[in-house]
């Protein structure tokens, strides 16, 4: 296990498919680590079963409900925002420590991210772009309370990457001391788990509309990594695995919290 | 008025004394960094807080925060109309806005913290 001294580089990890409590668990520790070496890390991942992950502070009930009857799994993010359904998507962790430039705010870790994805999305033709800062001053950005519209892609916050009138990613922060700990989810395919009510349109649904190719998935996110530690003045290093054995017992420990009842159900 | 680096502000109601009650809220820098706030979660009278330790958190469209204590005690009361009117974090951040008061345990940590010119200083250089 590693920890990059320099802050000049973005360390990126890529991890196997793992449950909910120990994606949320693990990124828990990426934040501890980021706040250790006072840098910028990144986790990819993906997820063992499709999970509804709820933001912080939605209630339980509704989610609860949803996840039932589609028969997937569900847990409760430390991050705001609304419900992700995970299955199709490419979730990312990025942590940044709190002397970072980036973490002054949350809009400007927001915005790095989602605008370098925008940059690759742009250049191979889609009409992506981020939502405006009037979309608030409209009323908009009350849709983004907890109780709000249950998911995620169908808030609107300034600063979420849309393609068109669709929501292709969205972002939220944990504000820690040490470090601030953003999740996002970028919507690769369209997810029909949840039958057709909780069904939208993906990067791969939205692409032949505009008569453009898609790059692989992971061809996609690579670039748009790199486009980002590009615009950081950064260099982008790809690391491997996040979940090795040198931080399975902290990921397991904390991954408890998440399984139980009491922060499920916290609200 | 003393502010600690996690941007709350605490305020001493008379003499910083042992037992003495203490208002607490956030900053005004806080508040607009976090834009658009959404949901507070606070604790409930009788609670014990902890200097450097969160004891409420808050939404924001983009970001959960936790609220930290800037000095240890007890809480005596909660600004319990506050979550249903966050405005007023923005409107009038160092009054209306205020969010628990507390017995403070321990009068001497309020020297850890910052004075209004030291904390203005700490935000405008960016080493919040």
């Amino acid at each position: 296990m590693s920890i990059p001294e320099k802050a000049s580089v973005l360390t990126v990890w890529e991890d196997a498919p793992a449950c909910g409590a120990t994606n949320m668990a693990a990124d828990e520790v990426l934040a501890e680590e980021a706040a250790a070496c006072g840098g910028m890390m990144v986790r990819l991942y993906t997820w063992s079963r499709p999970t509804l992950s709820m933001g912080g502070f939605q209630k339980l009930a509704e989610a609860e409900s949803l996840a039932r009857e589609a028969e997937i799994d569900l847990v409760r993010r430390p991050s705001g925002g609304g419900a992700i359904l995970h299955g199709t998507d490419q979730t990312y962790a990025a942590a940044v420590a709190r002397q970072h430039p980036l973490a002054s705010t949350p809009q400007l870790l927001y915005d790095a991210v989602h605008t370098a994805l925008v940059d690759v999305l742009c250049a191979m033709g889609l009409e992506a772009a981020m939502v405006s800062a009037d979309f608030g001053r409209d009323g908009g950005s009350g849709e983004s309370a907890p109780d709000g519209p249950l998911l995620c892609f169908d808030r609107r916050a300034m600063g979420d990457v849309v393609v068109g009138p669709h929501k292709v990613l969205g972002s939220a922060q944990r504000r820690l001391s040490g470090s601030v700990l953003q999740h996002g989810s970028l919507l690769l395919r369209q997810c029909d788990q949840a039958g057709p009510a909780s069904t939208r349109p993906g990067l791969a649904e939205l692409g032949p509309d505009t008569s453009v190719v898609l790059l692989p998935a992971d061809t996609l996110v690579r670039r748009w990594l790199e486009a980002l530690a590009a615009s950081l003045g950064m260099t982008c290093e790809f690391a491997g695995p996040f979940l090795v054995d040198g931080r399975g017992e902290r990921v397991a420990e904390r991954a408890e919290r998440f399984r139980s009842a009491a922060w499920l159900g916290r609200r | 008025m003393k502010f600690a680096k996690s941007h709350e502000w605490i305020r001493v109601e008379g003499d910083a004394a042992p037992g003495a009650v203490a208002t607490i809220g956030v900053s005004a820098y806080a508040v607009e960094a976090l834009t658009d706030l959404v949901f507070m979660q606070l604790p409930a009278v009788g609670a014990p807080v902890t200097a450097g330790e969160p004891f409420g958190e808050i939404e924001s469209v983009k970001a959960v925060s936790d609220l930290y204590a800037p000095c240890s005690g007890e809480v005596v009361e909660v600004h319990t109309e506050l979550p249903d009117n966050l405005d007023l974090l923005g409107s009038d951040p160092y009054g209306k806005g205020w969010i628990i008061k507390i017995k403070l345990a321990d009068p001497s940590q309020l020297d850890a913290l910052m004075d209004q010119a030291a904390y203005d200083a700490s935000v405008s250089d960016g080493s919040h």
